[in-house]
């Protein structure tokens, strides 16, 4: 999914976040990452709320928690929001961790290093 | 986008948790709310009493970016109760570091009894303050009984960087063994 900034079509409308109930939030967790796809220039017409997240989320993307607390709301409301920002195509999610690579022991390895030169 | 990796900073109330995610993270730590339907927690009986309890709970949320990764650190709320009703708080967990402070360890039972329970990898992290401990590693094990004889036991002061760096090094390596060991047991 990453690597294809700007190759995601602009859905808008395709789904609201009623249709989408029901089923799990689509992998959207407190660590989920969030990143804006939209031009947030084309985004003029939706509400303010949402051009705020996308503001948020340009570069490498936020984690949903800290979107949560830099906009004052609580993570249930929020990952809601952002479920229905990424069914209007505003912004996308990585997937969590999966099981396998969290019991990946190279990734594991890197992620030490990495956390040691920091 | 980076993959984010998810890790539990827990321990009772005023053992530093907030303190040690705000040495380590490259961000002044943000709090996130969760609010959560108390239906009758630690009530037996609630006949006739329909209505839930809303309660809000508050997390610390600071991050470390690190080449392969995103590191996002939450600090669990000190309401250790209210744990057993919020499944999302240990969805996705890679692990967890317990801070224990030796004058009231009581306060971090309640944290080790949750990921044992759980089955949620974690090191245990004595806080030392003015770089004293009067405990042993092995004394604060024998203390907590855990029932893990591998879980690792680090002293540390929560209020620098690289000693809480070194307490998540110290998960990491808890992390690696685990899985050098369920690769052993696969073969």
């Amino acid at each position: 999914m990453s690597g294809e900034r700007g190759t995601r079509r602009t859905r808008t409308f395709a789904l609201t976040a009623a249709m989408a109930d029901g089923q799990r939030p689509e992998g959207i967790t407190m660590h989920s990452t969030v990143r804006t796809v939209a031009d947030p220039k084309s985004a003029r017409h939706i509400p303010e709320e949402w051009q705020r997240i996308l503001a948020l989320c340009t570069g490498s993307g936020l984690a949903v928690a800290e979107v949560s607390a830099r906009i004052g709301m609580r993570l249930t409301p929020t990952v809601d929001l952002l479920r229905e920002l990424v069914a209007h195509g505003l912004v996308e999610h990585s997937a969590p961790l999966t099981e396998a690579d969290a019991s990946n022991i190279e990734f594991l390895r890197r992620l030490r290093r990495g956390l040691e030169r920091g | 986008m980076l993959p984010s990796v998810k890790l539990l900073i827990a321990g009772g109330f005023g053992v530093g948790k907030t303190t040690a995610v705000g040495a380590v993270s490259e961000i002044t730590p943000l709090r996130t709310e969760e609010q959560l339907s108390e239906a009758g927690v630690g009530i037996d009986d609630l006949t006739g009493i329909e209505q839930k309890t809303a309660t809000t709970v508050a997390m610390d949320f600071g991050r470390i970016t690190v080449p392969e990764a995103v590191l996002m650190l939450f600090g669990t709320p000190g309401q250790e109760r209210f744990w057993f009703m919020w499944d999302d708080l240990l969805r996705g967990a890679l692990g967890a570091v317990v801070l224990v402070d030796t004058r009231r360890l009581e306060r971090s039972f309640a944290a080790v009894d949750f990921f044992e329970h759980r089955r949620l990898p974690f090191v245990v992290a004595a806080n030392c303050f003015f770089k004293q401990q009067r405990f042993t590693p092995e004394q604060i094990r024998e203390a907590l009984a855990l029932k893990d004889p591998e879980t690792p036991i680090v002293l540390f002061d929560a209020r620098e960087e690289d000693s809480v760096r070194d307490v998540l090094l110290a998960l990491m390596d808890h992390l690696i063994a685990i899985a050098e060991r369920g690769q052993t047991a696969r073969v």
